[in-house]
């Protein structure tokens, strides 16, 4: 290998290969240190990387709280039970038939739908299709009428004894 | 580097799981806390995600199929765990998006681990008048230096549509900074 000092026309200045190690590495430093810095000013805390794995260890050796596994027998009954349940919130087994009653209906509902306007029957025709036969005042009226008032009804109303004892639905 | 099918069949063993994490945190760790620190912007909401992000992989690397590199679904986890945050953050205080705005701009300027001055500070205000999409495609674009390839595996979305979301997140940050920035 041709000596780098002085043949062919070549020079090198004094000392140049003795102090190039010492230059490079201080070069690659500053390099480091200017890439190091966050572009836009974020930074971390010191020694935020070095600590961050044993911080993560820590959490993750933490005893998770146990879960306890449903049997696989649970899993079969507890379905079972939840729609037995639900079958019979939405079916009554006291009712014989699957069928709407007259009684099943609220009497809330039932007033609300006769006061409607398009409620086209009149007072006569539906007494004319009520069940007269177990219908009690009670279920008519909110408060019994006193002795004396339906005594005053019936003898300015009622124009002959025999209209007092009219069959049912008549 | 580690070889990443090693180290994932490592980390897939009880037996060598433990060792085979903490290599994954050393290599991992500096590159997913900034992805993680620009959606978040504080330290510590950076540092709080970054330890759910490991903890997730740890716990669902059995789900790891190779179908993606290991990075893209670690940058993945990262991703939806800073925006699940930032989500959930909004709720609590029961803030809208322009507050959640605001409200990280503050916490920004009252972090003791932001130094930048006036001109970083404009620059994160117009990131943040982004939509979500183009605040992240320009943070891993610009800052992280990943390639269109490396996002679209990451986002699941196609390079066209990122080259897209890129320019127009270039072009409204021009914008602000105009006129509504340094310039101003």
């Amino acid at each position: 290998m041709a000596s780098v000092s002085g043949q062919d026309g070549f020079k090198l200045p004094k000392g140049y290969f003795e102090k190039f190690p010492e230059r490079i590495v201080k070069r690659v430093a500053e390099e480091t240190a200017v890439e190091e810095k966050p572009m836009g000013g974020f930074r971390t805390p010191d020694m935020y990387f070095e600590t961050l794995g044993e911080r993560l260890e820590e959490r993750l050796s933490k005893k998770e709280v146990p879960v306890r596994k449903i049997r696989p027998l649970q899993l079969i009954w507890i379905p079972a039970v939840a729609a037995a349940i639900l079958l019979l919130l939405i079916w009554s087994p006291s009712s014989p038939s699957a069928v709407l009653d007259f009684e099943d209906i609220n009497a809330e509902v039932l007033q609300a739908y006769l006061q409607t306007e398009e409620f086209d029957v009149t007072s006569s025709e539906l007494a004319e299709n009520l069940p007269l036969v177990d219908l009690a005042m009670e279920d008519v009226l909110d408060r019994a009428p006193e002795a004396r008032v339906i005594a005053d009804y019936l003898e300015d109303y009622i124009e002959s004894d025999e209209e007092l004892y009219l069959e049912p639905n008549e | 580097m580690i070889e990443e099918a090693d180290l994932v069949a490592r980390l897939k063993n009880p037996k060598s799981q433990n060792q085979a994490f903490g290599e994954l945190v050393a290599q991992y760790q500096e590159r997913l806390y900034w992805h993680i620190r620009r959606i978040v912007l504080t330290h510590q909401n950076a540092d709080d995600v970054l330890q759910e992000t490991f903890i997730k992989i740890f716990r669902n690397i059995d789900g790891f199929k190779g179908e993606s590199k290991l990075y893209s679904w670690m940058y993945r986890i990262g991703t939806n765990e800073a925006l699940s945050f930032l989500k959930r953050n909004s709720k609590i205080q029961g803030i809208s998006g322009d507050e959640q705005q605001d409200n990280q701009l503050a916490n920004l300027k009252a972090d003791p681990y932001f130094d930048g001055d006036q001109a970083a500070l404009e620059l994160q205000k117009a990131l943040l008048e982004l939509p979500e999409k183009q605040r992240l495609v320009f943070n891993m674009k610009y800052f992280q230096e990943l390639k269109y390839d490396e996002i679209s595996a990451i986002l699941d979305t196609s390079v066209g549509a990122l080259k897209a979301s890129y320019h127009l997140a270039v072009k409204k940050i021009e914008k602000y900074l105009k006129h509504d920035g340094l310039e101003t």
